[in-house]
């Protein structure tokens, strides 16, 4: 392993390993574990989590409340009108009229 | 996949056959406490897979309820013949891939996985931290497939076969994968002055 540009590193580090592609992926490896180390035989014991399935099948199956979605050029329409009678007042009787 | 937890197996209402086929074929309350019988047969094995891909316990939580979840909501395209485990590890690794992927692009290691490790598993005091750190930094860059592949087949040392079918791909595709991976990683620290 080397370090460009680095005087603090240890002296294995400065060792180049040089080698064909297939030693440059093994050393690639080889850093990359000792890096970030397996936790294959770490993996701990977690809680029962089968309290928190239970909430989630019963989130699930609830009933979800009615919500209206609107789109989003029907808000567009929406606001382009309401700009549009307050920059012509004088509309709103003709718009009430027609509606 | 029950190797993963090294946990003993949990007492299951009758046999693992009959539970999974009256998971996949029961209906109501049958259902149910068949779903519930695998879920606590399978839970460990399926979060300590997670826990491989996401290394983060909590989430590994959440995921393992999502799997599961998922697992019971495409129940009616589960085959029995062909066994819970590949199917349930392969559900997880997609919900893993998800998670994975809503993630910030720096990934960052939690520390409790370095203080962790026993005697004689511990980093080559040849590599420095920073290096480590480094390495770790330029892993998390990595495409999250990319990455998945690396870390179960180079980092967790799992047979390119079982990642092969976690992934739903082929042996060939996952050892391109851990290449291309390998590749880009070794390029970026390059790029950072670091020559492995």
């Amino acid at each position: 392993m080397k370090k460009q540009g680095s005087g603090n590193s240890h002296p294995s580090e400065q060792k180049s390993l040089a080698g064909g592609p297939a030693r440059d992926q093994g050393t690639v490896e080889q850093l990359l574990r000792q890096s970030i180390p397996s936790i294959g035989e770490h993996a701990g014991q977690s809680e029962d989590l089968w309290p928190a399935m239970q909430r989630r099948l019963r989130a699930e199956a609830a009933p979800e409340p009615a919500r209206v979605r609107v789109p989003w050029f029907d808000w567009a329409l929406a606001g382009g009108l309401v700009l549009l009678l307050f920059a012509f007042p004088a509309w709103i009787p003709v718009l009430l009229y027609y509606l | 996949m029950r190797d993963i937890a090294s946990s003993p197996p949990e007492p299951v209402a009758g046999n693992d056959r009959d539970c999974l086929v009256q998971f996949r074929q029961g209906e109501g309350e049958a259902c149910e406490a068949a779903f519930e019988a695998i879920f606590r047969l399978h839970q460990r094995a399926v979060r300590g897979w997670i826990l491989r891909i996401v290394r983060d316990a909590a989430a590994a939580d959440e995921l393992t309820v999502e799997t599961f979840w998922r697992i019971y909501r495409t129940r009616d395209r589960f085959e029995p013949e062909r066994g819970f485990e590949p199917w349930a590890r392969r559900i997880a690794t997609r919900a893993a891939l998800d998670w994975l992927r809503a993630q910030k692009p720096e990934y960052a290691v939690a520390s409790e996985f370095f203080t962790a490790l026993p005697a004689g598993t511990g980093p080559d005091p040849a590599i420095s931290d920073e290096i480590r750190r480094k390495t770790a930094t330029a892993f998390g860059r990595l495409r999250p497939a990319l990455r998945l592949a690396a870390t179960l087949a180079v980092i967790e040392e799992r047979p390119h076969k079982e990642v092969a079918e976690a992934l739903g791909i082929s042996v060939t595709a996952v050892k391109l994968r851990v290449f291309r991976a390998l590749r880009l990683l070794r390029k970026d620290l390059q790029l950072q002055g670091i020559e492995p």
